[in-house]
C-alpha cells in the first residue's frame, strides 16, 4: 500500500464531484505568494509530506495576505516536518468552519465481512478510534455490497444511523448523500484500500467541502494508477527516505525472495542506533525488543526471507551499513524454506568489505536453520581474519534474545571505548 | 572474453575470473593446489555455470542470456577461490546511488 499526497487525493475527490477548497501546489515561496494573490482571501499553507499530525508538527500555517504567505512558506520550506523535507505546499483557501465530520472507507478483513466498510461520524478532525470509544453514538459503520456499491439509499441509511449535535438542514443532507456516494466512487476509481475525508467541513455559509483527505492505494494497482507517480509502493506514515528509494531498487522487479529494508527514523542524529536484520518475524521481533530494553534504538528493519540469492542479501546488508550505526545484529532463526549458506556467503563478502572502513565494528550474528553447520563453517572461515568484533550464534540461542542483546551491548561498549582512545 | 579472463554478467551482478592469477590455469594440472574449488562450489551452491576444461574453469554455457537465466548469484565461487585458491574471482554487485549516499551520510 502507498499513501498519496493530500493534493493528489483532493484531485481524485474533485474528479468525482466532491467539492474541495480552492488551492494550488507551490514549489517555492514566490509561487505561494502568487497563488495567495490569485486566491484573494486568507489561506492555509499545508506541507505536502506523508505524515500524520501535520498541524501539531508545525506543517500547517495560515496567512492573511500574500506577503505573509511568502514568509510562512519560507519557514515551511526551511524546516523539517517530523524529520521530512518539505518540497511542496498546498496553498488553499482558509475555510470558515461551522462543523466538522468524518467520512471514511476501509477494507474490513473480518471473515464475516470481507468487504469495504463505510464509516461516517458527526465528529471530525480527530482520530476515528477516539470517537468510537468516547462517543459511539456519533459514529456509524455500513458494510458495502461490492456488486451494489454505494448509492443514495446506502448514503441515506448511514446518515440515519448517526446522531448529529445540530440537525443538518435538508439541503446539507442532500449534499451529504451525494458526497457519500461520490466518495465511494473515488475510492473504487483510485484502487484505494483506505480513504478518508477528515474533516468533511460544513462552512458558515452552508457549503460542504473536503477539508483534508487521506488515500492509501493498493500497491498491486500502481501499474494502472500511474497518475500518482508512486515510486515506492509501501504503506508508510511518511515519505520514503533517499536510502529507502535506493533499497527499493533491490526488490523492484526481482522476485527471488525478500529484500525488505525500511528505516525506523528518517535521519539518525544521535548515538545508540543498531542496524537490525531479521529473517522471519517472531524471533526477530523479540530481539528488537531486547535491544530496545537495553536502550538501543533500531535504525532500520530488514527482512531477507523467502530464500533470496546471496547477491540480494549482500545489497540489503550494504544498505544497513550505509547508516551511521554503532552495531549490526542479525537475527536469522530457524527458517525451513531456505538454505542459510547463501546468507553466509553474502555476509562474509559484505562484512569483510565493511571491516576495511570500520575496524573493530560490533557484529552479532544469529543464524540458525537449514544447513546451519555448513553456514557457520563458511562464516567462521570467512571472517577469521576480519578486523571486526564479531560473534556467531546458532539454534541453541534462538530463544535467548536478551543474551544476544547483552552481547551487542558489550561489544558496542568496547567499540565506543576504543573510539574514545 | 579472452584467454586471460572470463567475464560474464548474471541477472544483477558481474563476475570476472582472472586466469593470469588462477592457480589451476597457471599450474595446468588435473589436480591443482586449489582443488578446483570454484567449480565444486558452483556445483554445490550454484547452478553448474562453471566446469573444468583443459585444467581450468570455463563456462558451461556460452549464450549470455542463458547464463543470466541460469546463474543464482550465490557468490560461492568468489568465496571459495579466496579461501582455498588464488583469489582470482571478483564479483561486482552494483547498487545505484549507494556510494554517493554513503559519502554524504557517513562522512558527517
Amino acid at each position: 500500500m502507498a499513501r498519496i499526497h493530500e493534493y493528489q487525493g483532493k484531485e481524485v475527490l474533485k474528479n468525482c464531484g466532491i467539492p474541495v477548497p480552492r488551492g494550488m501546489v507551490a514549489q517555492d515561496a514566490e509561487e505561494a505568494k502568487r497563488y495567495m494573490e490569485e486566491l484573494g482571501k486568507p489561506a492555509a499553507l499545508k506541507a505536502q509530506v506523508l505524515t500524520t499530525g501535520r498541524y501539531k508538527a508545525g506543517g500547517i500555517k495560515f496567512a492573511s495576505d500574500p506577503e505573509e504567505a511568502a514568509n510562512r512558506a519560507r519557514e515551511l520550506f526551511d524546516t523539517r516536518v517530523r524529520g521530512l523535507q518539505v518540497d511542496q505546499l498546498l496553498v488553499e483557501e482558509k475555510l470558515d468552519i461551522k462543523s466538522e465530520y468524518y467520512l471514511g472507507i476501509i477494507i474490513n478483513n473480518s471473515h464475516k465481512v470481507k468487504s469495504p466498510t463505510l464509516i461516517l461520524s458527526s465528529r471530525g478532525g480527530v482520530d476515528v478510534e477516539e470517537i468510537a470509544s468516547s462517543t459511539p453514538e456519533k459514529i456509524a459503520y455500513l458494510n458495502v455490497d461490492y456488486l451494489q456499491g454505494v448509492g443514495e439509499d446506502e448514503a441515506e441509511k448511514i446518515l440515519g444511523m448517526v446522531s448529529f449535535d445540530e440537525e443538518l438542514s435538508g439541503e446539507a443532507k442532500e449534499e451529504m448523500k451525494k458526497i457519500i456516494s461520490s466518495f465511494y466512487q473515488s475510492y473504487m476509481e483510485s484502487d484505494a484500500r483506505i480513504a478518508e475525508i477528515n474533516p468533511l467541513v460544513l462552512t458558515q455559509d452552508g457549503r460542504l467541502l473536503a477539508g483534508d483527505c487521506r488515500f492509501t492505494i493498493d500497491d498491486n494497482s500502481d501499474f494502472r494508477q500511474t497518475r500518482f507517480g508512486i515510486r515506492l509502493p509501501r504503506d508508510m506514515d511518511r515519505s520514503p527516505t533517499e536510502l529507502e528509494y535506493i533499497a527499493w531498487t533491490i526488490e523492484e522487479g526481482d522476485f527471488r525472495g525478500t529484500g525488505y529494508f525500511t528505516q525506523m527514523v528518517p535521519e539518525i542524529d544521535k548515538e545508540g542506533y543498531i542496524g537490525f536484520h531479521g529473517i522471519g518475524g517472531g524471533g526477530a521481533m523479540l530481539a528488537a525488543s531486547a535491544l530496545v530494553n537495553r536502550n538501543f534504538k533500531i535504525a532500520n528493519y530488514t527482512d531477507t526471507s523467502g530464500d533470496p540469492p546471496a547477491s540480494k542479501v549482500y545489497r540489503v546488508v550494504k544498505c544497513i551499513f550505509s547508516q551511521p550505526i554503532e552495531g549490526y545484529a542479525l537475527m536469522g532463526a530457524c527458517l525451513a524454506n531456505q538454505e542459510q549458506w547463501h546468507h553466509a556467503h553474502a555476509l562474509v563478502k559484505i562484512l569483510r568489505e565493511e571491516a576495511e572502513n570500520r575496524p573493530g565494528f560490533p557484529v552479532v550474528l544469529l543464524l540458525a536453520g537449514n544447513r546451519e553447520k555448513e553456514t557457520h563453517d563458511i562464516i567462521e572461515k570467512g571472517l577469521k581474519d576480519a578486523n571486526l568484533r564479531w560473534e556467531l550464534y546458532g539454534r541453541q540461542y534462538i530463544y535467548n534474545t536478551d543474551y544476544i542483546a547483552e552481547r551487542i551491548q558489550k561489544l558496542v561498549e568496547d567499540y565506543r571505548e576504543e573510539q574514545r582512545r | 572474453m579472452n584467454d586471460k579472463k572470463i567475464s560474464f554478467e548474471t541477472k544483477t551482478a558481474k563476475i570476472e575470473i582472472n586466469l593470469d592469477k588462477c592457480a589451476a590455469a597457471r599450474e595446468n594440472s588435473p589436480n591443482p593446489s586449489c582443488g578446483f574449488m570454484c567449480v565444486k562450489a558452483c556445483r554445490l551452491y550454484g547452478r553448474n555455470v562453471l566446469k573444468i576444461e583443459n585444467n581450468r574453469p570455463v563456462l558451461t554455457v556460452s549464450d549470455p542470456e542463458e547464463i543470466k537465466r541460469l546463474d543464482n548469484e550465490c557468490l560461492a565461487c568468489e568465496f571459495n577461490c579466496k579461501m582455498y585458491g588464488s583469489d582470482c574471482i571478483n564479483i561486482e554487485i552494483p547498487l545505484e546511488g549507494i556510494e554517493e549516499y554513503r559519502k554524504k551520510v557517513l562522512s558527517r
